[in-house]
């Protein structure tokens, strides 16, 4: 283990994955200080779990997939609960508006990404973003390639509907 | 049969799939959630906070690849050192620092170079404990040496007495003083003199404003039931820096030295008649070379204007002074 670590620069692999891991994050999250409470422990995580990764979409993969369960953790906390609570809608889209530079069009798009269920958040991410074929997430979430392909496919009736609703 | 109707099913589930992936294969929704996903991202500082975090955890873990970085406490350490390695940052590489400045540190402080301010925090502040320790024995040594002679307990009433006078307990405090300096000196209350030595009490009092003693307040009112007017102001030779040449001597409450002339080793008693009519004016402190001599005693002026001392044991005999 520890000299699959070494041979591992943690340092190239975070700046290869920073913004992408960071992103599923904030997907999940919705606000950049648990984004990188959670980038941060994706990283420790593969800190205190070194992979042998194969290539470098494999080292892509694991760390989205890691990410995404860990965003999963910190909503299920009772605490990130209270603090949604206490946040509402109309701060969560404040601190959201500070780290979107797109157009008004992607915004919108963005808001629709973030409002949908957990479930989808990171097949929609790993397909539409980073181009994996529903297979390949199927292994990674380890679940079946028809789960991923339904799932997709309900996502994107409500993206449409939405970016459609505001059309 | 069989067989048809399941490749049916399976032909029937492949074309479904397909659609569905060809449903999926939207160009025009990859588009937009590519341009909506590339406009979020961490900002810089966000950025090397993280990395800096990730780097430092890794550094902790021991297992330091090549060219990563030593942790910002390690860093931190240094700097709290006030030697900060060289090329290092000024301000360590906390998950707050940027990526640069870890950098910086991570370049030029290599691990083992660290190592010894690791081990030499504790192995200061273990110096320095014993520096403090030594110096404490140090002290306790001297008094020590004076409690045998039974001078100390006026070291101690002195001490106590001027600790006792910053506050409000000062009353208390010294008549516990003076209860331990008439035990040390062998002043008897039950012999019956306790009015003489009450007497005596403010004459001490007075002797208390000299230069020799502590400044302590000799006139506060001594509890009425202490056993004796013991005088916390009387310095010992050892505090107050008289030298002892002499093989005995008395150092009076003005801190003047008389000798005390002795024969066959001990002081020298008085006729009787030559003591009488004398008056206590405080208490004495005899030093002599002879550590069974010293004590603190009463002492007395005669109408002649001759000193003399009373040792508590024998309280009726006078002795030579001067």
């Amino acid at each position: 283990m520890a000299e699959m670590l070494a041979d591992m620069d943690i340092e190239q692999v975070f700046k290869r994955n920073v913004k992408r891991v960071w992103r599923v994050c904030y997907s999940f999250l919705g606000n950049a200080a648990d984004a990188e409470d959670a980038t941060q422990a994706t990283f420790l995580r593969l800190i205190d779990h070194p992979q042998n990764f194969e290539d470098e979409q494999h080292e892509k993969a694991w760390l989205i997939v890691c990410a995404s369960n860990l965003c999963r953790d910190m909503l299920k906390s009772s605490a990130r609960t209270k603090v949604d609570e206490l946040i509402g809608e109309h701060e969560l889209v404040d601190t959201r508006a500070q780290h979107v530079t797109a157009s008004l069009e992607a915004e919108e798009l963005l808001k629709h990404v973030l409002a949908l269920p957990d479930i989808y958040k990171d097949v929609v991410y790993l397909y539409y973003y980073e181009g994996f074929t529903t297979g390949y997430i199927a292994q990674m979430l380890d679940v079946p390639a028809s789960t991923v392909r339904n799932r997709l496919a309900d996502a994107r009736a409500r993206l449409k509907r939405g970016i459609e609703g505001v059309k | 049969m069989d067989i048809e109707n399941k490749d049916l099913k399976n032909d029937i589930a492949y074309e479904a799939n397909d659609a569905l992936e060809r449903e999926l294969d939207d160009d025009e929704l990859r588009a937009q959630l590519r341009t909506a996903y590339d406009a979020l991202e961490p900002d810089a500082e966000a950025e090397s906070r993280m990395l800096g975090a990730v780097m430092g955890a890794q550094a902790e873990k021991g297992e330091t690849p090549a060219g990563a970085s030593e942790t910002g406490t390690t860093s931190e350490l240094a700097d709290g050192l006030g030697e900060t390695p060289a090329g290092a940052s000024e301000t360590g590489t906390t998950s707050e620092q940027g990526a640069s400045t870890h950098k910086a540190a991570q370049a030029s402080v290599p691990k083992k170079d660290m190592k010894p301010w690791l081990i030499g925090l504790p192995v200061a502040a273990c110096l320095v404990a014993l520096a403090i320790f030594g110096m404490n024995s140090l002290n306790s040594g001297s008094s020590a040496a004076l409690n045998s002679s039974g001078v100390v307990a006026q070291d101690k009433a002195a001490s106590t007495a001027q600790s006792a006078e910053s506050t409000e307990s000062a009353e208390s405090a010294e008549a516990t003083v003076a209860t331990e300096a008439a035990q040390s000196a062998g002043t008897q209350a039950a012999e019956g003199d306790s009015a003489e030595q009450g007497s005596a009490t403010g004459e001490n009092g007075a002797a208390a404003e000299s230069p020799a003693s502590s400044g302590q307040g000799g006139d506060t009112p001594v509890s009425s039931d202490s056993p004796a007017p013991a005088d916390a102001q009387v310095v010992p030779a050892a505090s107050s820096g008289h030298a002892t040449t002499a093989p005995c001597e008395a150092i009076l409450p003005d801190g003047s030295k008389l000798p005390v002339p002795l024969t066959d080793g001990q002081p020298t008693p008085v006729d009787p008649a030559q003591g009488e009519g004398s008056t206590n004016v405080g208490v004495a402190v005899i030093v002599a070379s002879n550590p069974e001599l010293e004590r603190v005693c009463d002492l007395f002026l005669s109408p002649s204007g001759q000193y003399l001392i009373r040792f508590n044991d024998d309280s009726d005999v006078l002795y030579l002074v001067g």
